[in-house]
């Protein structure tokens, strides 16, 4: 019984000890933020640009902090290197504290600069810091290799040339017949 | 004398108007750029090929070209000499005055006046797969350099043969067996092109010599970087030109063969 009663101290203890951190823990998350991508996939010729929208509401009771929204770009693809710097002309933007139950719509571009499959998220995170990151759900770009030929270019020359050697064989058939 | 003197151009000149008045060379221009065409479309509607980079389109086109030149001058070479021994006029042919190496000389640059025919024909298609990369001016001087010193060559060796076929139809099957021989290396995997020895064989043969440098050279290497490799053409060719007509003057005979 008196083990008994040393360790329901114990436990005690611990509990009164764990709380605040637990407390401070649930703190740090943005619980009252979502953020969601207007597009699940897309698929497109590399070289091309992919424009999309990322929707970030404040569902909670309390004004949000100053927010930062930051742009990624992952190769899925080992051995594929990106730099997403190079895909995206703005990558950040800074958004005011959003009241609740406000949402804020935010436009992202993203040039595809070669062939490969993509991953495109958003990450919000406070100016100051203070909570984790949170991310959007990610946006799957598959980047086919750009055609070097295009059709439409390809039927004016095609098309064309052989017109030269046609009106060189009725030219020279008409002169022939009057010379040999 | 003088007949005797510009009895090349006498055959140059007959030869020229048969092949050009009469339709043959631009029914064979015609069917050449139908053929480009065609090719040009198969190229743009592979989904494969139509993402390789634009630097191996070019030179796959460049060997199309170049390989339809060589076709056409081996088809009109292989029937210069023995075309004339099946049609039986060979023999009239041999006793004007003129010496045997000229007549040959003078059948065989009226041939190769196919390839200055496809040249321009050629030169649209190449500036189409080549646009936007650095290599269209490349390209073009690769077809008027090397492109022209491989179709010389094949005409030689299509006349050649041709001197000593008893007929059309060995005259044609063995000057396309010899080009495809000399031809065949290139198909040789990259490393067995590595080995030494096969280096030295690819260096020696004027054929695969040439495509390596056009390789080479579409493949970002300077003009004369791999020169070298030019070497063993230009002495085949020159060596062609100045062994021909002797060749002829004492060889060419009415029945054909090896004497």
């Amino acid at each position: 019984m008196k083990n008994l009663g040393r360790i329901i101290t114990l436990v005690g203890l611990l509990i009164v000890l764990l709380i605040p951190f637990g407390v401070s823990a649930q703190g740090s998350q943005p619980a009252t933020l979502s953020i969601n991508v207007d597009k699940v996939s897309a698929s497109l010729v590399a070289g091309e640009w992919v424009n999309f929208q990322t929707e970030i509401t404040n569902t909670g009771e309390t004004v949000s902090p100053p927010l930062v929204a930051h742009l990624n770009v992952a190769s899925l693809q080992p051995g594929k290197h990106v730099d997403p710097e190079d895909w995206s002309p703005e990558r950040t933007q800074y958004l005011p504290p959003i009241q609740p139950g406000e949402t804020v719509l935010l436009d992202w571009r993203v040039h595809t600069l070669f062939e490969g499959n993509f991953a495109v998220f958003v990450s919000l995170v406070s100016e100051d810091a203070t909570f984790t990151t949170l991310s959007s759900p990610a946006l799957q770009i598959r980047a086919t290799p750009d055609a070097v030929l295009p059709m439409k270019d390809v039927i004016p020359t095609v098309a064309a040339v052989p017109f030269f050697p046609l009106g060189l064989l009725v030219f020279t058939k008409v002169l022939g017949r009057k010379k040999i | 004398m003088k007949a005797k003197k510009d009895g090349w151009l006498v055959v140059l000149t007959t030869e020229l108007k048969y092949l050009w008045l009469r339709g043959q060379a631009p029914l064979l221009l015609l069917i050449f750029s139908l053929f480009m065409s065609a090719y040009i479309i198969l190229l743009a509607l592979d989904p494969e090929m139509n993402v390789l980079s634009p630097e191996k389109m070019t030179n796959a086109t460049l060997q199309i070209t170049i390989l339809s030149g060589i076709v056409m001058v081996v088809l009109l070479n292989a029937n210069a000499i023995s075309g004339e021994r099946d049609q039986r006029s060979l023999e009239s042919l041999l006793l004007t005055p003129l010496p045997r190496g000229e007549i040959v000389i003078g059948k065989l640059l009226a041939s190769l006046s196919i390839w200055l025919g496809m040249l321009p024909i050629s030169i649209p298609y190449l500036l189409l797969v080549a646009r936007g990369t650095g290599v269209a001016n490349q390209v073009v001087a690769l077809l008027l350099t090397t492109g022209s010193l491989l179709v010389a060559i094949s005409a030689g060796i299509g006349m050649l043969i041709s001197s000593v076929a008893h007929s059309n139809l060995v005259s044609f099957t063995a000057s396309f067996a010899t080009i495809l021989l000399l031809a065949a290396p290139n198909q040789l995997p990259p490393s067995v092109k590595e080995i030494p020895l096969a280096k030295f064989f690819i260096m020696l043969n004027p054929i695969t010599a040439i495509a390596n440098y056009q390789a080479s050279i579409l493949d970002g290497a300077t003009l004369f970087a791999e020169a070298f490799s030019l070497l063993s053409p230009i002495i085949f060719l020159t060596a062609l030109a100045l062994w021909m007509p002797k060749y002829f003057n004492r060889r060419l005979s009415l029945e054909g063969g090896l004497k």
